[in-house]
């Protein structure tokens, strides 16, 4: 789902050998590089900013806290990152990656050109384009001259879709943290906190238990689709529709919970859906099986909007960018994915569910649901 | 100022310059939210304000289960909410926008993903309106005023909350994030919050792990906002007792930031605060610290609507005006100290100036 975008992220977001090793940037590196390979492009750039950097944090774990930031990797699989920030800001940008060439990004054209004057002839190739403002790219065409910038994300997309056992130990600690909020969240509305207060409830558990970030959103009136807490005071609201994001490591646990004291059918059936759903999920199964098993529980209601996506693959980023422009068509074995079932009724019996699953070979695991 | 007079103010400009379309984007990497400007709403997706001259104006709103807190902000506004804000604007305007007589605010902003698209349909021939409609549209509410005021208050407390919380051994990034929902537990909505410590900083940045060590000085900018508006304090604490020579040289740049808040009535150029700062430490011999790279800038404009009246710089010409609010911060790199916080939130009165922050910044203590 969306969530709010603070203006600068506290969190830490330092790279940590411990963490996610050296060595594993490496052969992402390499495993770039090969892709690479025959394209013709004699370098890469990378673009991320603090709202959308899942290729940069993948390459370099340099995720920019403000404003937008690059990697430029060279074909010999040199990297640099050019960060916001003055010179005597480096100290703590060079924090975030283990790369050593950390330097400020003032003119990102000039930044680009100048590392280009030194690469080999040839197109430049660029990742996560769709994240860039729209008139960043005819600018730095502009600073490149005759040398082409190659949209590649296509190509290297696969790459953030694919899971490895550190970002699947990654994710499964961000569900950790997913469920010490959301334990929460649940408790907060049974003490009779309001909205907001349930909120921060789940944003200071999940950050107690080390998330590097965290984003909840809440009803804003009595079974109100989850949104930004915006104003400084908000109601006790029953049933309390709720929608939390827990970043850890960079790798992303998101999950949606309905909280009502007196249960309604209408939640009940939604929570059916969403068991139908986990019955369906394995390695192969198509996304077309699993919403249809959900519909069959939830006949003759209308679909949340916020479930209108019923499933989408999660990780660096909340929503994946999917070789299909309708989104995920079919599970794979080793990545992880949201699963969504909503109603809404014009009345405030609404309800939301989720739950995060790795998809293996015959079944699927799951990692966080918001069932009880 | 409220928000139906801001409509005027834009429907005005439209009026005046001969555009009967006028397509509002935010400029979010940069901290300004055009359409929150305009609306009151501030998005969790891509939002974009059509106004149309003598028409009501539309606000599309992104995901499509935006549309209730839109409408619950926007309420002058009709709300269209949608999963494809361009495919709305190609809607809207079915048979074309109307050559000539259409202006564009920050579309170059939005991601490419959407931008693209819909610059596209909008066409070259568009005029960009960026900083006349920021202009038609400076001052600001007396709601937003009092809001400053509000999240000035908030970050005062949380200054005060950091002096208790902080302790050696203790990351950067878990004060930073404490203090940051303990501002939420107070009311704000969003904080653009920078807290780093070295015993000798060179500038203030994001926070990192490290941990806090004796002899530490911790820089804080604190910039809650408050329902969307943001205010700033500038703080500085050491960790242990202080040296005489910090407390000194704290307290010049104390002094410099008041001799540069005292100027400031209706009618000077913003240019005469940052002068009257620079003044102040450079007869005590820092004026090669008074430039690039040390310093750019000695405070600035609060959004999240609009950063006007800019920059607290010499080269800014703008001639201030009753209810301007800005931040005053020297923000000086010290040879002998490394860089120094103190800033307060300001806005112009009738005669002179109000300081929205209770206490002015003082050379603050973490018991070490």
């Amino acid at each position: 789902m969306r969530v709010t975008q603070p203006a600068v992220l506290v969190g830490n977001y330092d790279w940590s050998e411990a963490q996610l090793p050296k060595a594993e940037y490496e052969a992402r590196i390499k495993s770039v590089l090969e892709k690479l390979a025959g394209s013709g492009v004699a370098g890469l750039v990378v673009y991320g900013n603090k709202v959308d950097n899942a290729a940069l944090a993948y390459l370099t774990n340099f995720t920019p806290k403000i404003e937008s930031g690059i990697a430029l990797v060279a074909k010999d699989g040199k990297v640099r990152i050019h960060g916001a920030g003055s010179p005597q800001m480096m100290v703590n940008a060079k924090r975030l990656t283990w790369v050593e060439d950390v330097r400020p990004l003032r003119d990102l054209a000039k930044n680009i050109g100048e590392w280009a004057e030194e690469a080999a002839p040839g197109p430049l190739g660029v990742w996560a384009t769709e994240a860039m403002p729209t008139d960043l790219m005819p600018r730095l065409q502009a600073g490149l001259g005759e040398r082409k910038l190659v949209d590649l994300n296509a190509t290297l997309d696969p790459l953030l879709r694919e899971k490895s056992p550190s970002a699947q130990r990654l994710v499964r600690g961000a569900c950790v943290m997913l469920g010490a909020a959301s334990t929460s969240l649940r408790a907060a509305f049974r003490a009779g906190a309001t909205a907001r207060e349930a909120a921060v409830a789940a944003e200071k558990s999940a950050s107690e238990k080390g998330a590097q970030d965290v984003r909840a959103l809440v009803s804003l009136s009595k079974g109100g689709t989850p949104t930004a807490i915006d104003y400084p005071q908000s109601g006790k609201l029953d049933p309390l529709l709720a929608y939390i994001a827990v970043r850890h490591a960079g790798y992303w646990a998101e999950g949606s919970l309905t909280l009502a004291s007196a249960p309604g059918a209408t939640l009940a059936r939604t929570e059916e859906a969403l068991k139908a759903m986990l019955t369906k999920v394995k390695a192969g199964a198509t996304t077309a099986e699993i919403k249809q098993a959900a519909q069959e529980k939830l006949q003759g209601l209308e679909i949340h909007p916020a479930a209108a996506m019923p499933v989408n693959g999660i990780g660096l980023s909340l929503v994946e960018r999917e070789a299909d422009p309708q989104g995920v068509t079919r599970l794979e074995e080793g990545r992880i994915y949201t699963l969504r079932a909503g109603v809404r009724k014009p009345e405030s019996d609404n309800a939301l569910l989720s739950a995060m699953i790795e998809a293996k070979a015959g079944q699927a695991e799951i990692l966080w649901s918001s069932l009880a | 100022m409220d928000f139906a007079a801001r409509h005027e103010a834009a429907q005005r400009l439209m009026e005046q310059e001969g555009i009967d379309v006028m397509l509002v984007a935010p400029n979010e990497l940069n901290r300004v939210d055009t359409v929150f400007h305009l609306t009151g709403y501030r998005g969790v997706g891509e939002t974009l304000a059509v106004l149309r001259r003598g028409e009501k104006p539309i606000l599309i709103v992104t995901p499509e289960w935006e549309a209730e807190r839109a409408q619950a902000r926007a309420p002058q506004w009709t709300v269209r909410a949608t999963n494809d804000l361009p495919q709305v604007v190609m809607t809207l305007f079915a048979s074309g926008l109307p050559q000539g007589r259409t202006a564009t605010v920050n579309l170059g902003r939005l991601p490419i993903s959407i931008g693209k698209r819909l610059g596209e349909f909008v066409g070259a021939d568009a005029r960009k309106f960026e900083g006349k409609l920021e202009k038609a549209l400076m001052p600001k509410t007396a709601d937003e005023i009092e809001h400053a005021r509000r999240a000035t208050a908030i970050g005062e407390k949380a200054f005060e909350r950091l002096l208790e919380v902080a302790h050696v051994g203790m990351p950067e990034c878990d004060l930073a994030v404490e203090l940051k929902l303990y501002m939420e537990e107070l009311g704000s909505d969003d904080n653009f919050f920078l807290l780093t410590a070295s015993p000798h900083n060179r500038a203030v940045q994001p926070s990192s792990g490290r941990k806090l060590e004796k002899g530490d000085i911790i820089l804080a900018e604190m910039t809650p906002t408050y329902r969307g508006q943001l205010a700033q304090i500038c703080r500085t604490a050491v960790v242990g007792p202080p040296s005489n020579l910090l407390a000194d040289k704290y307290a010049l740049v104390v002094r410099a930031m008041e001799a540069g808040i005292r100027t400031i009535r209706p009618g000077i150029k913003m240019s005469e605060v940052a002068n009257a700062i620079d003044a102040v430490l450079s007869a005590e011999g820092y004026a090669e610290y008074c430039r690039p790279p040390h310093i750019r800038r000695r405070g600035h404009g609060l959004g999240h609507g609009s950063n006007a009246p800019g920059d607290v710089a010499p080269e800014n010409e703008v001639v201030l005006q009753e209810d301007m609010v800005f931040v005053v911060h020297p923000n000086q790199y010290l040879p002998e100290t490394g860089y120094l916080l103190c800033g307060e939130p300001v806005r112009v009165t009738g005669t002179g100036v109000e300081q929205l922050s209770k206490r002015t910044a003082r050379l603050a203590v973490v018991p070490a």
